[in-house]
Order: C-alpha cells, then structure tokens, then sequence
C-alpha cells in the first residue's frame, strides 16, 4: 500500500514485539481498573445467585432482559474475527494485515463472555450447566435439540474452538520469534507451543494452507452462529416482533457491522497505546470504513425490511408493538437514538475520504455504532415483550436493575481485560504478515506516474 | 491481424493464455472487430426473432383464453425470471468494480449490456396491469398504518410499474455511461449517428475521465439500489400478496439474491460463448471463470440459506397459515419443481465448486451456470404459479391449497418467446455496445504487468486508489 | 373478544395422537356465568401452594396466579362497561412452549395435559416468552409463608423453589387422585369425578371439567354448543380450554368475515 514506510526485518521485530518483551506503566494502571470492573461485575452475579432472578427488573412477561441483550450483543462483535481475518485472507485483500489477529482475539473473548450470560441469567445456573451439555443421564433424557437454546451452545462452541485454533495457528510464527527472544520459564512456555517452528518453506507453505482452510471452514460457522442465536428469537411464535423469516440474516449482517466497528476501534487503541503508527496507517482506516459502508447500508437494507415486513398483515399486537417502538417512552427515544448513532450518523460521515482517514473520528463513530447496535438489539427484545399478544392486561414496563446494568458494564471490561493480557503475552499484529506486506509491495510506473502495486499472492 | 507480443503470464502450477500488453493492441482488436461482420450472426437474430413472435402467439392465445389472475402463473414467472435474471447481471459489474477485483474487466460489459432487457420487462409487465387485482382486502405493503380504502392510489401496479420504469433507466444509464469511452472510439472510427449522439463529444481529457469516474460509481449505487430496493414491491406485490396471510420478510431479499446469483450465471455462460464462438480467447481467461465461480459458490450457500431461514420459522411455528404454505411451496403439487431447483441451484454448484480443478476451470463454472439458470427458471415457475393460483387473495389466513396449474401451450410458448426475445435484445445491444469493455482492457495493460520476483516470475497488479 | 362470535368450525381443537389417548382432559368456560369475582383464583392458590401475591410482588408485575380474571373496561358512548374473562394455561396440542424448552422440563402427556416437570427445570424462561396466553409463571423469589400459613400447604402438590416454571395443571393431582379412587373401587372414572380446585369453587358453575373424549360428558356436550370458541385460534396452538361467548345484548350483530 502506498504509504507504506520501508522498514527493515529487525524494526519490525522491535516494534510488534516491545508489548510483549517490555511492561509500561499504564498496562498496570488497566489492568487493575478493568479488574476492579470484573470483580464488581463477579459480585453482582454472586449476589444473583444468592437471592435470585428477583434481584433483576425482569417481571411477567418481559422475562429477557438486559443480559439476553447484552449476549446477543457479544456475540455479534465476535464475528469481526471472521470477517476480517478469513473473508479478508480469502480475497487476498492487502488491507487486512495489520488488524487480523487483533479480531481474531476479539471474537475469542467476546465470545467466551457471551456463553456466560445464558448461563448466569437462568433460574438455577447451577443445574443449567449440567443438563445443557449433551450428557445422558441415568434418566435416559437428553437435552431438547429441538430447542433453540441447544443449538445456541453447539454454534458457539464450534466458534470458539474454530477461532481459538485460527489464533493458534497463525500465531505460530510469532510464538517462534518469542521463544528466540526470551529466557526461563517464558521460553519454556513459548517453546512448548512453538511446536518446534523453524521456519522452513515447508512449514510457511503448511501454514499457509492451514490459515486458508480454516478460514474456509469457518465461513460456514460464522454465518450459522449468529443464525442460530437469532432464532432464539426467530423460533418463537407468540411474540410480536420475533417470529420473522428475515431474522436469521438480519442478525448477521447486524454482526458482521457491529464487529467490524469494534475492530476499527481496537485498531485505533492499539495505534495510539502502542505507537504502532507504522503499521497501522490511516489507508487502513480508509479501507475498512468503505467496508463498513457497504455493510452498514446492506445492515439497513435488512432492517427496513423487517419492519416493514412487521408491518405487513396488520395484525393488531404488531401494530401496536411499532407504535410502542416508535411512539412510546422510553422506547421512542431509544429508536431515534439507535437510528441515529448506527446509521445515519457514521454512514454520511464516512462518505467522506478525510472522516475515514482520520483516526479520531474513525474511533468515536465505531464506538457510536455500537452503541447503537446494542440499543437495536434492546429494541428487539424487551418491546416485543413488553406488548406481547392482545392481552393488554398484562402488558408491562422494563425497569433494569443496578444488577443488572453492573454485570453489562463489567462485560465490557472482561473482553478489554482479555485482549490486554493477550497483548502482553502475544504480539497483537502479526510480525510475519507485516514483513509479508513490506516484501510483496510493488510500484507501477504508468507514463510519468507512479502506481503502488502488490505482487499478486499464489 | 499482426503477430502479437508474447506475454507469459506463468504463475506457480496453471498455464494461462496470453493477455494483451499494450492499449493499441486492445484497440486494433476489440474496437477494429466491431466493424468485422460477426459469422452466423444473422442466422442467430432469426432465430431469436422467430422465437420471439412464437411468444408473441403464447402472449395471444393466453389472452384469448381469459380467465383471471391463476391462469397467468406461467407469465408473471417469466416476468420475475428475466426481472431478475437481467437485472441482477449488471450488478456483477457494479459489485466487482467496487471491489477492485482486475478479473472482472473482460466480464464487465457483458454484464452491463442485460440492462437493456429491463425495457423488455418493462413492456412486458403491461398485460399484467390489468390482471393483477387491486390491493384491497389483501396484503400488500402498500396501506401502511392504519386502513383507508384506496391508498396509495393506484398500488399496487402502478407502484411496480415505476419500479421497473426506475431500474430499467437505471440499468440503461450504467451501460450508457460505461460505454461512453468506447463509443466515442467507435465515433472516431466512422461509425456515426446513434453512436456519435452517445458518445456526448467525448474527448478523453483528465477532467472527463474524472467525472466519468465518479459518474460511474454513483449510477452503480443508484442502479444497485434501485435493483435491490425494487425487488420489495416486486417480489411482495407479484407473489407474496396472492398469498393470505403470508409474512414472509426474507422473501424480497430472497428474490434479489437468487436473481443476483442467475444473473452472475448469464453472465459467465456468455462469457463462454463469446470465448468460443465469439472469437473472444484472448480476453476471456480461466480466471475469469475461476473468480465468477467462487462468487457463485458464495451466492448458492446464500440462496440456500436464506431459503432454509424462511422454512426453518414456517415449520417450526406450526401455525395452519405456515403449514399450509409449506405445503403449497415447498411438498405439496409443486414439489419436483422445488427439488429440482434445490439441486440445480445448490447441491450442484457446491459440490462441483467444492473440487478445486472444477472451480478453476472454464467448462466448469459454465455448466454450473447452466445449471443455476434453469433452476432459478424452475424456480420462478414454482413461486408464481403457485402464488398465482390462490383463487382469492385476500383475508388474513391461507385456508386451502389450490391444485396444480399445469403448463398450458401458451405458457410454454410464452416461457420459450419471452427468454428469446430477452436474448434478442441481448445480442443486438451486445452488437451496438461492444462485447468488451475496451478502455477497461486498456487499463488493465497499464496496471498488471509480470516481472521478476525473487526466483521466479510473478503477476504485479497495480492498485490505484 | 368483545363480541359474541359464531365459530365457523366446530371447536373441537385437531388431536394429534388419538389412538394412545385414555383421556383428554378439557374445561369448558362459560362467560356468560362468569362475574368476575375472582374465586377461581382463591381456590387455585389455595389448593397449588401458589406462593403469596404481596403487594410489591405486584408492583412488580411478577404476580403468580395459575387462573386469572383479565378485566377490560370498555367505553360505549357514556356509559363504562367491565369484562372479563378468566385465562389459565390452554394445555395446548399444538403448545409452543414445548418445543422451546432446552431440558424437556415441559411435555405433553397422553392424556392432552401439557405437563411442567419442575425438579427438570432450569429456568431459562423460553417456554414463558413462547406462550400467547401469558399463562406461565415464574419464580423470582424464594417463596416463603409465614409459619401460620404453612399448615394450610396442600400436601399432594410440591413447593417450587426459586427459579423455576410454574402454571395451571387442570389439578393434576386430583386428576391422579380420582383415577387412584376409581381403580380402587374397581370402576372406571365418571364424569364429575374430577373436580379441580376452580372449579369447585365457582359459585355461577361457569366452569366445566371433564374428558371430551367421552361422549355423555358435560363439557362434550358444552363444546356442541353454538356460542363455542377458542382464545387465538390462528395460531394454531390447539387449545383445550373452550370458551362459550357471552350473550351480550349490546354487542353488534357478528359480521360475516371475522378478521380477528
């Protein structure tokens, strides 16, 4: 890419490496604030448990809350992993180098905090643990595979171990170059899951094939996880709002927008945390925000259509669910709110080269955006419960609890404590793909201008 | 022809044949060929003519025949074949080059040139006016919020009837202004009146190249709306709303994707035509082929997923509503249709595209594409026509499954003039227009060279921003 | 729902497994007896050890009451008119919280009763947010009684902890006791056998219970009735619970096509 800097082998190892190799202040300060979060977060499940679902604002019928939300809402950041790093790597976009490994660990992680929510917000966690799991009882009754809710953990299992292993795998080089480069108990470590690379071509061309096939295969897992969570949903045939044939699409491409906003944001901190300004160059920005148009719009497209399609017989319970979203407190401002911040604040801005190509402002649309796809996915769940069925008796408010809102917060702080420590112990940008981007640049000369250029991969 | 420059474009394992290496050379043989008389090509335009007045006899008889809206199943699937079949193709273009994907420029103006069918669709639509009954007492999407009689006025074909009025200027004005460059070249080769008044005195400085740039990408944006938006009154207006009490809120983007997909396949099995018969060897390679083919593998998975997210939500809700829909789509009278399409639009794409040699080949993706056609014709003749056939389209619940419409001698002649008189305006706009994108092939000249690289040769590819 | 509503098929709900039925348990709602004075659900918390609805649980819209009386006031011209309808869990055929529910905590069994399996169940709530009628309930709390009150816990019935399911069960054990009684006695089970605790409180006898699948009963020849229906038949969810209209002088005539 054009602005490229020509950096030699060595600058590349000290810079993507010195995270690892060496501890600043600010890393202690953060670990201990996002801890303090965590510990809060661990405490306010505990006291769930103790006294109860009651501890929570959820009543009859709005019986999903805020955790429900807060799942979905991980879940889909987590396929910033496979958009970027396998669809990216399948297309031979040269773009995606400096941000793959970084979104691969964001979805491990965001994954990992979405299986706690099912879990933590059920009756009695403790038995939902044993009997979710295909284990066969000496009752002879296995789980319901009818039911959405064992899909749910099959999908994101088959996820999490897919991008665990996409991690590993193309981490292998880079835990090679540690294991070079440190002593003791460190290099212990990092020799044992080096796996003995040394770097050969045969090596290079098995992890090659191995990068290409994983992301082959996990195309397929990514589509069918946040299907499967969406038809949690989607299955459910009494609630206004739910039981729609679009939801399955609708929720991944809300995915894919959410996740790619959040890896814009991670790319943003890792830049300034980390001086990466070399490697993570505004044209990296530039590119990934004309993604997110697309994908925003097409996000749009599928949201149109399920409103409309809400819309479409009529029915009295629908109609007075749009109404309640759209007209009623406090749902109306939360519609205009998370119109406003997914869509058609960022969406116009990044039509313009200078917006996407400053980081600043890349970084506070990204966190807009989520904001927003998180009050979609509020928006979804809680009014569709609030006006189910023609039952106005029962129709009823959602007041979330402190509970409630502590354990979303502390949410957040577990997949930013996780990817910290991550970037303490392993490199956040892949030493040999910067090093495969300085060898494969290229110029062109066409008349008196010059064009940059890659060489042409395979 | 002078011998040309050889060019070796060896990369790692598979022999691929020469591309041109300089802008004079795709000039003299793209633009310079346009003036050579094509063999048999008056042979093909009979052809495609007779075929067109045998629909025009179908189109005859089906009136004569009378009836109401379920005996014309078999012309709204015609309709909603070649709506997005030929409206779809051009978006392999828009989509590609958003992408900045080099393969796709020999498949460019192949793709462009099926918006001029969208003037055949538009006319055909016209007989449908008068047949399609009124949005009252249906479902439909037009009366939003609240019920009053007669609003919009007009809906729904008058609102269908500016979707296609929209997408065929849409289409018309991408190919135009993506043509502009060539049939100014044309103009300054003799070639005068229609091609001289479009060319717009096009001169080819830098400001004019700019403006055409940004002016290309935003009749792409607007073309790709139009094609994907209008697919929401389309496909809701001509087949959701025969249904009572159908909620189906993928469907519209069901009907995109699938005419996307068929759209990608006309588009590859001209390419093939053009490759062989077309004399067009030198410009249409196996890479071509190999990059629509991965296209293709990721639009079936798409076309079958979306297909299984509707009938997951159907099945599993067990309303009567959604038991009878299945039964009337998917195992009920139309169920060999439902398979067939199943299998040519799914289980053949992926298990050939899944062997790596088919996907890089050029007789491959062709057959395949063969396939994905004739099963989204299948398929187009199952959604209509069994829509079609619900006697009475209103009310709130689908009550009982009609029995099958068979293929009536009208239809099939309609069905059989109606995709000739597509092709016909196909291959007469493909003469006007030229078959390939020249000043696209221009470029790519400038931007893929091959050079050393380290111990071997490699392919540069320039990317300007 | 407010006006009377001649059914255009029998309501009679579709059975999916005759053949294996001994019974099918249905009740039959008479609105027109009803007055709405809540006794059916005095006697329902009595008799299932429903834990106490104190006025913050109320508050808290996490009332517990296996049958309930919605109310709707309903304005015509000056005057403001009540109706009500009592609403318990359907014991759907077709029930959508079945299928939902990931630990098989709730089924069908074969004699049409949709059963909670309370020691399965792990409270994830699916099966409350999948149900139309809103007739499931759920454990927030612990439930307690002060001690004077516990004498008063039926012993047929379990006490549900925190966390878990709960709804109508037609009495199930009253159903199990008459059909104990009868075996013992050396007879078959006769209609008016089984009461549940609603219905034997009633004072209008507004509620019927019995087994349709056998003809001479009191509810078969209830569901005959031209003024039978059933609670949000276009989903299709097969209730077992039968409805007769009110006889309301003031409604208008039915119209012709119904779009409800």
């Amino acid at each position: 890419m054009q602005e490229r800097r020509d950096l030699s082998d060595r600058q590349i190892n000290r810079d993507l490496l010195w995270p690892v190799l060496y501890t600043p202040l600010w890393f202690w300060v953060a670990v201990l604030a996002l801890g303090l979060v965590v510990s809060a977060g661990a405490g306010a499940a505990a006291w769930w448990m103790n006294k109860g679902p009651g501890v929570a604002g959820l009543n009859r019928p709005i019986m999903w809350g805020h955790l429900i939300v807060t799942f979905v809402f991980w879940v889909g950041i987590s396929h910033a992993g496979v958009m970027l790093s396998a669809i990216l790597r399948l297309t031979q976009a040269e773009w995606r180098r400096p941000m793959v490994r970084a979104a691969e660990v964001l979805t491990v992680f965001s994954l990992a905090t979405a299986a706690l929510f099912p879990l933590l917000h059920s009756g009695r966690p403790w038995r939902t643990l044993y009997w979710v799991f295909p284990y066969d009882f000496s009752r002879g009754i296995w789980p319901n595979v009818r039911s959405p809710l064992v899909w749910d953990p099959s999908a994101i299992f088959t996820y999490l171990t897919g991008s665990a292993l996409f991690v590993f795998v193309t981490l292998l080089p880079d835990l090679a170059a540690l294991r070079d480069r440190t002593t003791g108990i460190p290099h212990r470590i990092y020799s044992l899951l080096a796996l003995g690379w040394r770097g050969t071509p045969r090596q290079w061309r098995l992890q090659a094939l191995a990068g290409i096939l994983l992301s082959a295969l996990i195309l397929p897992v990514f589509v069918s996880v946040h299907s499967i969570v969406s038809w949690d949903f989607g299955m459910a045939v009494s609630v206004e709002g739910w039981h729609a044939t679009v939801f399955a699409p609708y929720f991944v491409i809300g995915a894919v927008h959410s996740g790619v906003a959040a890896v814009v944001t991670l790319m943003a901190l890792m830049r300034w945390l980390f001086r990466w300004e070399d490697y993570i160059r505004s044209e990296h920005f530039d590119a990934i925000g004309r993604l997110l148009i697309v994908v925003a719009t097409a996000w749009f497209f599928f949201f149109a259509l399920e409103f409309l399609f809400g819309l479409y017989l009529r029915e009295p319970q629908e109609v007075a669910l749009r109404q309640a979203q759209v007209f009623e407190w406090p749902y109306n401002l939360l519609m205009i709110l998370f119109l406003l911040t997914a869509y058609f604040i960022p969406v116009p801005l990044w039509l313009f080269r200078k917006v996407r190509r400053n980081v600043a402002l890349m970084f506070w649309t990204s966190v807009l955006v989520n904001v927003g796809m998180w009050l979609e996915r509020f928006l979804i769940i809680v009014p569709g419960l609030a006006r189910k069925q023609i039952f106005t008796f029962e129709w009823s408010v959602y007041r979330p609890s402190p509970i409630e809102i502590l354990m979303v917060t502390a949410s957040f702080a577990l997949v930013a404590l996780g990817i910290l420590v991550f970037a303490k112990v392993f490199p956040l940008v892949p030493v040999n793909e910067a090093k495969e981007g300085q060898v494969l640049k290229a110029e062109i000369r066409v008349g008196r201008r010059t064009v940059p250029a890659i060489v042409r991969e395979q | 022809m002078h011998p040309l420059p050889r060019s070796t474009t060896t990369t790692r394992d598979h022999p691929v044949e020469e591309y041109p290496t300089s802008p004079r050379e795709v000039a003299e043989d793209i633009v310079g060929r346009a003036e050579a008389p094509w063999p048999r090509w008056r042979w093909l335009v009979l052809a495609l003519g007779a075929l067109f007045l045998l629909g025009v006899v179908g189109l005859a008889l089906r009136v004569g025949q009378g009836g109401d809206h379920t005996r014309w199943g078999y012309y709204a699937a015609l309709l909603g074949f070649l709506y997005t079949v030929a409206g779809g193709a051009p978006i392999v273009s828009v989509a590609t080059r958003m992408a900045k994907a080099h393969w796709r420029r020999p498949l460019a103006r192949i793709a462009e040139v099926y918006a001029v069918v969208g003037v055949l669709t538009l006319l055909l639509f016209i007989p449908l006016m008068g047949v399609i009954p009124p949005a009252e007492g249906r479902n439909t999407i037009w009366i939003v919020g609240g019920v009053r009689q007669g609003w919009p006025p007009g809906a729904p074909v008058a609102y269908d009837l500016l979707t296609l009025v929209m997408v065929a200027l849409g289409g018309l004005a991408l190919l135009w202004i993506a043509a502009i460059p060539d049939l100014a070249a044309l103009r300054d080769r003799g070639r005068g009146g229609l091609t001289a008044l479009l060319s717009l005195g096009w001169r080819g400085t830098l400001r004019q190249w700019q403006v055409h740039r940004a002016a290309l990408g935003v009749a792409g944006g607007l073309y790709f709306i139009a094609y994907v938006g209008g697919c929401i009154p389309f496909a809701s207006d001509l087949v959701l709303s025969f249904v009572p009490g159908w909620k189906d809120s993928i469907f519209p983007a069901y009907y995109a994707l699938s005419g996307l997909q068929a759209g990608l396949a006309a588009v590859v099995v001209t390419a093939f035509f053009l490759r062989t018969v077309g004399g067009y060897r030198r410009y249409i390679h196996v890479d071509q082929f190999w990059g629509a083919a991965k296209l293709l593998l990721a639009l079936s998975l798409l076309w079958a997923y979306f297909h299984w997210s509707a009938f997951l939500t159907f099945w599993y809700g067990r309303t009567p509503t959604g038991q009878n829909l299945q039964v009337l789509l998917y195992f009920g009278p139309y169920r060999p249709l439902f398979i067939a399409s199943l299998f040519l639009n799914w289980l053949i794409p992926l298990f050939a595209f899944l062997i790596g040699p088919v996907r890089r080949s050029v007789l491959g993706p062709t057959l395949v594409s063969f396939s994905i056609l004739v099963g989204a014709l299948l398929d187009r003749i199952r959604l209509h026509v069994a829509t079609w056939s619900v006697p009475d389209p209103r009310g709130h619940t689908f009550e009982a499954v009609p029995p099958p419409v068979p293929l009536g001698v009208a239809d099939g002649l309609l069905l059989v003039g109606g995709i000739g008189g597509a092709l016909l305006l196909y291959v007469l706009a493909l003469r006007f227009f030229l078959p390939m994108s020249a000043w696209e092939m221009k470029e790519l000249t400038y931007l893929r060279v091959v050079r050393p690289f380290l111990k071997t040769r490699a392919v540069v590819l320039g990317k300007p921003e | 729902m407010s006006e009377a509503r001649v059914p255009s098929q029998p309501a009679t709900p579709p059975d999916p497994q005759p053949a294996r039925r001994r019974h099918k348990w249905t009740m039959v709602v008479d609105l027109d007896r009803c007055t709405g004075c809540q006794a059916c659900v005095v006697a329902c918390q009595a008799e299932n050890n429903i834990p106490l609805n104190t006025e913050a649980i109320y508050l808290q819209y996490r009332v517990i009451e296996w049958i309930r009386i919605e109310r709707y006031w309903e304005k015509h011209g000056e005057e403001v008119r009540a109706r009500y309808i009592p609403l318990l869990c359907q014991q759907c055929d077709n029930a959508p919280c079945e299928p939902v529910c990931p630990v098989y905590a709730t089924y069908h069994n074969v004699e049409g009763l949709n059963v909670q399996v309370y020691n399965r169940c792990v409270g994830t709530r699916y099966c409350a947010n999948n149900c139309p009628y809103h007739a499931r309930f759920f454990n927030f709390w612990q439930p307690v009684w002060p001690s004077t009150l516990e004498n008063q816990l039926n012993p047929d019935v379990t006490v549900r902890w925190r966390g878990i399911m709960e709804k109508c069960t037609f009495c199930i054990q009253r159903i199990r006791r008459a059909q104990r009684e009868a075996a013992q006695e050396g007879r078959s089970l006769q209609d008016g056998d089984v009461v549940p605790a609603c219905v034997q409180a009633c004072p209008t006898d507004a509620l019927s219970f019995g087994d349709i699948l056998d003809p001479n009963s009191r509810v078969s020849r209830l569901a005959k009735d031209k003024r039978a229906y059933t609670v949000l038949k276009e989903l299709g969810t097969g209730p077992n619970v039968i409805y007769l209209a009110k006889v309301d002088p003031y409604a208008p005539a039915p119209k012709k096509h119904d779009h409800h």
